[in-house]
């Protein structure tokens, strides 16, 4: 997870910034939307969930939060809820950018750095709120994250299951005529 | 004087417990199944380890003998208050070793908000949760809304039926036998989740833009959340994941087939459809639903939140139909929610605090409580005006026309007073941690009526006991007070009776 944290980083500092675009967290965006309605901001993150293809643009959630770097299952640690917001790009630009999966359980997703208008409460699309993006940087490809089985978990459990199942069958044997 | 109960008490109420178990068992393995197939294989683990338990406690509780007694009135409270504490704590173990919780009253809470069919949660990256374990969060959501007794009894009742079937607040016996009704409410549930998953997938293939596969996983999870009044979501974004008008309408019908009792489902489909608009329950819920929704869009309009019309009416509509049916489902961040003061504030919270109809998988104070106690306050103001000697009927129209005793006028006016009690108790605790009175009864009503609208109060990173008073709020609201009274009635006997 350290090299995923490097690139990141780098891709960061080396990545080119627009004049006019204000880099935006997702945690300041959600505390006052309203704030940055019909401007230019970049936002950084990781891409999750599903990549939802409508025609002329892809919609997908932009999360901004500790589980971007390390997500709990790739060494990371616990540090609350996820902060998103939802991203729709032209849908050439995005398969341009050919991603694979979105971030997920067996994936960390692509880490993108995506400048766009913030639409808030948009007319057009009855009140939702969405960063409509105008520009895409790859920060971070995405990356599979593995699982360890909990061997020592599952036997206790099988040897419960077994208890719970072989004892009355067991009862019964011995009392015959019972219930 | 308090009587002590006997030992026989005690073994037979083990029993009831053990059986169940053993059917919750049963659930509980097909999240592990789902885990197998998903090749998830830590979750995997720890579903045969709470499967396991749920074993253990059966045969254990099987094994209790006791004398063939009928289970009878308070020993049928006490099985329904614990089997809805047991199921929670087991079914907390595969969210614990999950690693998305902080400790164990965190798994706790969302087991209980999950069987409660609330829908609050203090998971932790919910957005890289293993499929196997969101299907079991929303397992638990569809267990609790259909009911686990009442699984229990489609399977068995005996001698035990009536007495958990009303445990469980289900006052509604549409078929003469409890076990039939059980059944009928199971096959009720079957045809909407093969109807609701087909609509919830099609929207998200066609106007959604998912993959299939996943069009049928979000389906399945949205429905069990809806249908069941629940609120989960697999996305940390909730409903606003799929920014789609049509889906939030298909949402939204499943919400509203949630809110309605199974008595009621039953009319509409032996199509009796003509009484149904004479109930007290349905114009209760109508002029309620109706209300809130105008206090919404009035203290939304107020506020200039939204600048069209379609807006405006898009997100109230949802948001007041959630609230009111106590699924708990959200368009906007909780942030957002926690900024619409006044009139919008105002109309969600009350929606919450009133509910669906009874006997349905709702929560709140519900319709026909609402409705009953109106009617007692206006014929009260009738009777005042009208001369000393004149008679006014008490009676209401209900699948019929039903006398409205006062021993009824009394029960309903005591649960509804001891739903705003629960509610402002649970605000005063927030308060206590220093939250605005309004934030702490907003998250305080949702809690209790089981609906799970959040304006950030509750997280990870709440104190432990204003976590432990919203699971009580929780287990409470869902059982509609009596079952845990008598349950701490039992606890009580046993220590002071003689």
């Amino acid at each position: 997870m350290r090299s995923a944290a490097a690139v990141v980083l780098i891709g960061l500092v080396l990545s080119p910034r627009p004049a006019a675009a204000a880099e935006v967290t997702v945690a300041d965006l959600l505390a006052d939307p309203g704030a940055y309605a019909a401007s230019e901001i970049t936002l950084t993150g990781e891409l999750v969930g599903d990549f939802q293809r409508r025609g002329e643009a892809v919609w997908t959630q932009l999360n901004d939060d500790a589980y971007v770097t390390a997500p709990l299952h790739a060494g990371g640690s616990l540090s609350g809820t996820n902060l998103g917001v939802a991203v729709v790009f032209p849908t050439g630009m995005f398969d341009a950018a050919g991603f694979g999966q979105p971030g997920g359980y067996r994936v960390r997703g692509p880490v993108v750095r995506v400048t766009g208008i913030w639409r808030f409460h948009d007319e057009a699309r009855a009140g939702e709120s969405f960063l409509s993006a105008t520009s895409l940087e790859i920060v971070a490809r995405e990356q599979a994250i593995s699982e360890g089985g909990n061997w020592t978990v599952l036997l206790i459990g099988v040897a419960l299951v077994a208890v719970g199942l072989l004892l009355p069958l067991l009862r019964r044997r011995r009392t015959p005529g019972a219930e | 004087m308090l009587r002590r109960p006997s030992s026989e008490d005690v073994r037979l109420i083990v029993y009831f417990l053990g059986r169940i178990s053993y059917i919750v068992a049963a659930a509980g393995a097909l999240p592990a199944i789902w885990a197998a197939v998903a090749r998830e294989w830590s979750p995997f683990a720890s579903f045969v380890l709470m499967v396991g338990v749920f074993c253990a406690l059966g045969a254990l509780g099987t094994s209790v003998r006791h004398e063939h007694q009928r289970l009878d009135w308070s020993h049928g409270m006490v099985v329904v208050a614990l089997i809805w504490l047991l199921v929670p704590a087991v079914g907390s173990i595969p969210l614990l070793l999950s690693g998305h919780f902080g400790d164990l009253l965190d798994a706790f809470f969302d087991a209980m908000s999950g069987i409660t069919t609330t829908g609050l949660s203090v998971l932790q990256d919910l957005d890289h949760l293993a499929s196997s374990l969101n299907f079991w969060r929303h397992l638990l959501h569809f267990l609790g809304g259909q009911g686990i007794i009442l699984a229990a009894l489609s399977l068995f009742a005996g001698g035990a039926g009536m007495t958990l079937f009303y445990g469980e607040a289900r006052d509604e016996k549409i078929f003469p036998s409890v076990t039939s009704t059980a059944r009928f409410i199971w096959a009720v549930s079957i045809v909407h989740l093969v109807f609701g998953v087909a609509l919830l997938a099609g929207v998200g293939v066609f106007t959604v833009g998912l993959t299939p596969l996943r069009a049928v996983f979000h389906g399945l999870m949205i429905f069990m959340a809806g249908f069941d009044t629940g609120g989960f979501s697999p996305q940390s974004t909730s409903v606003g994941y799929y920014h789609s008008a049509a889906f939030e309408a298909a949402t939204g019908v499943l919400m509203v087939a949630g809110a309605m009792s199974f008595g009621l489902h039953f009319a509409l489909w032996r199509r009796q459809r003509a009484g149904v608009f004479r109930n007290l329950e349905t114009r209760t819920l109508l002029a309620t639903f109706g209300m809130t929704l105008v206090l919404t869009i009035v203290g939304l309009a107020t506020l200039g939140v939204y600048s069209s019309v379609f807006g405006l009416g898009r997100q109230s509509l949802f948001h007041v139909l959630s609230a009111h049916s106590g699924t708990g489902f959200s368009t906007v961040p909780s942030t957002e929610i926690a900024a619409w003061g006044g009139l919008a504030f105002g109309g969600i919270a009350i929606a919450m605090a009133l509910g669906g109809m009874a006997s349905s998988t709702a929560g709140g104070v519900k319709a026909l409580r609402i409705g009953l106690t109106v009617k007692v306050l206006r014929d009260q103001v009738r009777q005042v005006l009208l001369p000393e000697r004149a008679l006014v009927r008490r009676s209401y129209f209900q699948s019929g026309k039903r006398r409205l005793t006062p021993d009824l006028a009394q029960a309903v006016m005591a649960v509804s007073l001891l739903f705003v009690a629960m509610y402002l108790i649970g605000a005063g605790v927030g308060m206590a941690y220093g939250s605005s009175l309004q934030a702490s009864l907003f998250e305080s009503v949702s809690a209790g009526a089981n609906v799970g609208l959040s304006v950030g109060v509750t997280s990870p990173s709440m104190p432990a006991l204003l976590e432990a008073t919203y699971a009580a709020e929780m287990w409470l609201g869902r059982l509609e007070f009596v079952a845990v009274f008598a349950l701490i009635g039992f606890v009580v006997s046993a220590v002071r009776g003689k």
